[in-house]
């Protein structure tokens, strides 16, 4: 079950419209490294995890990451709630604004729509885990390119709190990861799937 | 900053350390001193929700009702910037 927390993990309060910034930060929510793709990769996985310390550290990051949506919605909802037609022309937002207007949709910086082909489910324990370190430190470099191109700090704390969190799910997954080799039949460390094969 | 915006920050705060220290159990859930520190921070979003929602309304639907109305619905919600 999921039940909702009425506030924000980190505050955002962003004094003034930028749709310039909104075209970019919204890949954070629904482009390849984005917020939504994690929360749907891990909260996926977990269920062929054999192991209840990993389906946990699925579990409670998955959540984080649907927290992580908001935060990256409420910041393009900011950034474009008082932004003006001309704002819009000018910095190349109409594309987005003639489908959407004020809205969010979740899809990349280039416009894509949001796609479950960026992520994986694939019900080997190794994989899985393998693709969530690396969804961490994907999701880290379109934080830290966000950074090099924004200059109001505004916008820049939050977002600065959300590539801390890529580092310390990292350190989880790091960890989560060490568990599992532990139970790995070191004989055929690879071949052997536990959340499928026998023994 | 606003007295409502602070209240809100010792929610976000304490509550992010709960969260944060919930992922470090999960992968080291016998340490002592993660449990202590989860048991104390705990204590203080706890406090800190009821303050908040004394005086500004709902944080989750088991406080929905104040002074009889349900005011989970009629509160401001958190993507908002409170003037």
């Amino acid at each position: 079950m999921f039940s909702y927390q009425k506030h924000l993990q980190y505050p955002v309060k962003i004094a003034n419209p930028s749709p310039a910034l909104a075209k970019i930060i919204i890949t954070q929510l629904g482009g390849p490294h984005g917020e939504k793709g994690a929360a749907t990769r891990y909260l996926s996985q977990r269920f062929s995890m054999p192991y209840n310390e990993v389906k946990a550290i699925l579990t409670d990051i998955g959540t984080e990451e649907l927290g992580h949506e908001e935060m990256i919605s409420t910041i393009v909802h900011q950034l474009t709630k008082n932004m003006s037609i001309d704002q819009i022309k000018a910095e190349g937002y109409d594309a987005y604004f003639v489908d959407h207007t004020a809205g969010i949709y979740p899809q990349s910086a280039s416009g894509s729509a949001f796609s479950a082909e960026t992520l994986s489910s694939s019900g080997d324990v190794l994989a899985d885990l393998h693709e969530d370190l690396a969804a961490e430190q994907k999701a880290r470099l379109s934080y830290d390119n966000l950074l090099r191109l924004i200059d109001d700090n505004d916008v820049r704390d939050p977002i600065k709190f959300l590539r801390e969190r890529e580092i310390i799910h990292y350190q989880r997954f790091g960890e989560a990861m060490r568990k599992v080799q532990e139970q790995l039949d070191s004989k055929n460390f690879y071949a052997f799937n536990p959340a499928f094969d026998r023994k | 900053m606003t007295d409502r915006e602070k209240m809100m920050k010792q929610v976000q705060m304490y509550h992010f350390a709960m969260v944060d220290a919930s992922l470090f159990l999960d992968t080291h859930p016998t340490d002592k001193e993660a449990l202590k520190y989860f048991g104390r921070i705990k204590e203080m979003s706890d406090k800190a929700h009821q303050d908040y929602q004394k005086k500004y309304g709902s944080l989750n639907i088991k406080n929905g009702e104040r002074d009889g109305k349900w005011e989970w619905a009629t509160s401001a919600f958190p993507w908002e910037v409170q003037e």
